[in-house]
């Protein structure tokens, strides 16, 4: 088993994390002026889109000749790749909400960005950090207004149906790739 | 060369490519607006900020394609070739072009708008785009290199990350100056762009491009032109000397007063300065249809009024244009604004000592009645009914001119310890 998890990213995945919480423990409450942005950033404003990028690209199936003559389906391979992603995610997560009031704030947008690479990442494999990059931009120019805090507070039945979404384009997508190789 | 700009992609990947830094660059450029379109040399600053996003991009496409390249072992094939280094490089100068123009037309595109918008142009500060496009070369030599040296796809978005907060270590001067191409928060009025920044930047991100995209490929280094080499040698030794023993510059800008205001006579005139003066003629508009009131009731206008910016802003019969936030560079300003401009009829040095006791606390009443009475008089705002002065706002004009006069007589002098707040007659006598 350790081949594969290994193939698979699940070193990434942990470098990610520990890179995020580093990255939460220096930087978090600091505030700093990036003139493109009217207001002040603190760390926690770059956290939800990077580990998002980070953590979203072990989804990609680097190796597709190899899934091809694998024994077990492409898609239980891909379910496993997803669990893999989103344990990391939950790693992430888990250590936002547990570090303080700031972080409860922050923790539903980590899951709700990985919720949107983990979709982009089905409709564009190995090309999703193009638009997610730029989207870094976006979210910091929104954020810089008083995230993380009250304002940006979002039901959880949004967050968990984002995420459930994405969970079902990444399969649907991966099976619809699969049934389309088959038919070749 | 062997190697061309084909192992971009086809036409309509490099086309893609293109859209994309194209993209980016404009989401950068259009993030706070178009407050650029009031000054020109704010135009070109704000082109060159937009690297801290055009980087990461272009480093990433430059990250993939030399991934592409290691993986198809297209090396073995370049070290059969006659000038394998020029074919190694070609992909990496190739995304780089591609990036500069989509920069490049970004350049022109701002800076003609904002010429266009009335704003003055500084031809001769048009070389600040070549360190942003040097690091932006720094940029995707790295790319180069991590690609290479990894061969593995799953880099390519970590090397946009990692580029990106590069650029965030720079901000926070983790890393001196090198990745820090602007833009500015500020306005670039009565300011120009320091030129020792620039060149120290230069000549590490030179250093640094030039080592990366050596780095990625130390065999075919081998087989390279001696010019290379010298050049490779050259460029790093100036960018170890220059970071290592060299105190990076603190500031990107340098105060520079222009010369030459842009006046409109008129009573009173009213001047901006030559590099940002786009709301000169909606200011005079108002301020002549606010100043009514004050001629009517005697009083004496200075002579005209400047930027604090300005050259001459500390004459005397010289008043204050008070901009808050960007009224400098948008078409046009409020009411208010004009009217706190009315109401600084001289730049007292009060205003700026560091001993608060020098400003006496009544200024601020006065001041704030000031514009009050001038907006009052205009029609758009109403006086108020209640407090302490309500009696006074309830006389007729003409009844208020006395107080309006001398209060601006003090304000002129800078006798800010005659100033008084208004008071009714009646209230006098009891």
């Amino acid at each position: 088993m350790r081949a594969p998890l290994r193939t698979w990213g699940a070193s990434r995945i942990g470098l990610a994390v520990v890179l995020t919480v580093l990255w939460i423990e220096t930087t978090a409450t600091d505030q700093i002026t990036i003139p493109p942005f009217t207001h002040d950033l603190n760390g926690w404003c770059f956290v939800p889109t990077l580990t998002a990028i980070a953590l979203a690209e072990p989804l990609i199936d680097r190796s597709p000749q190899l899934t091809e003559l694998g024994v077990r389906s492409p898609l239980l391979l891909a379910l496993a790749r997803l669990a893999l992603v989103w344990t990391g995610g939950a790693a992430v997560v888990g250590y936002c909400w547990w570090s303080g009031d700031l972080g409860r704030w922050a923790a539903p947008y980590v899951l709700l960005f990985l919720a949107f690479a983990t979709a982009v990442v089905a409709a564009l494999s190995s090309w999703y950090w193009l638009p997610l990059l730029p989207l870094v931009f976006v979210w910091l120019q929104v954020s810089a207004s008083g995230f993380p805090g009250p304002d940006f507070a979002i039901p959880r039945w949004q967050v968990a149906t984002a995420v459930a979404a994405a969970w079902l384009a990444y399969a649907v997508s991966i099976a619809v790739r699969d049934a389309a190789q088959r038919r070749q | 060369m062997a190697l061309r700009a084909e192992w971009l992609g086809d036409r309509r990947a490099r086309l893609i490519m293109f859209a994309a830094l194209l993209g980016v660059g404009t989401a950068s450029i259009m993030s706070r607006g178009t407050r650029w379109l009031g000054s020109w040399k704010l135009a070109i600053d704000e082109v060159g900020g937009s690297v801290f996003l055009v980087g990461p991009v272009a480093a990433a496409l430059t990250c993939a394609v030399y991934v592409r390249l290691q993986q198809a072992q297209v090396d073995e094939l370049l070290s059969q070739a006659a000038r394998p280094w020029r074919g190694w490089t070609a992909p990496a100068l190739g995304v780089w072009a591609l990036a500069s123009c989509a920069v490049g037309l970004l350049a022109v595109v701002t800076t003609v708008a904002a010429r266009i918008a009335g704003a003055t142009v500084y031809p001769q500060l048009s070389w600040v785009m070549l360190p942003a496009l040097l690091v932006l070369g720094a940029e995707v030599a790295l790319g180069a290199l991590v690609g290479t040296r990894s061969q593995r796809y799953w880099v390519v978005p970590w090397v946009g990350v990692g580029t990106f907060l590069l650029f965030l270590l720079t901000r926070f001067h983790v890393i001196p100056v090198v990745f820090d191409t602007g833009p500015t928060s500020g306005e670039l009025i009565g300011e120009t762009f320091d030129p020792p920044w620039f060149v120290y930047q230069s000549v590490a991100a030179i250093g640094v491009a030039t080592a990366a995209i050596s780095a990625s490929h130390t065999h075919l280094l081998q087989r390279s032109s001696v010019a290379w080499k010298a050049f490779l040698c050259l460029s790093a030794t100036a960018a170890l000397i220059t970071l290592a023993f060299i105190r990076p510059p603190v500031d990107r800008y340098r105060p520079a007063p222009t010369e030459a205001d842009v006046c409109y006579p008129e009573h009173p005139t009213v001047c901006m300065t030559e590099d940002g003066h786009r709301p000169l003629l909606d200011i005079v508009g108002k301020m002549v249809s606010l100043a009514r009131p004050l001629i009517e009731a005697g009083v004496r206008l200075p002579e005209r009024f400047v930027p604090i910016e300005s050259t001459s802003a500390a004459d005397p019969h010289t008043g204050i244009l008070s901009f808050q936030d960007d009224d400098q560079l948008a078409r046009s300003v409020d009411e208010e604004m004009a009217a706190e401009s009315l109401a600084t009829p001289r730049l007292c040095a009060a205003y700026s000592s560091d001993d608060p006791r020098v400003l006496p606390e009544v200024y601020f009443s006065v001041y704030n009645t000031l514009v009050l009475w001038l907006l009052v008089q205009a029609g758009d705002k109403s006086p108020p009914t209640d407090g302490s002065t309500a009696t006074w706002w309830a006389l007729a004009p003409e009844q208020q001119y006395a107080w309006v006069r001398t209060t601006y007589a003090a304000l002129s002098d800078c006798r800010l310890n005659d100033l008084v707040r208004p008071q009714a007659p009646e209230a006098r006598l009891r």
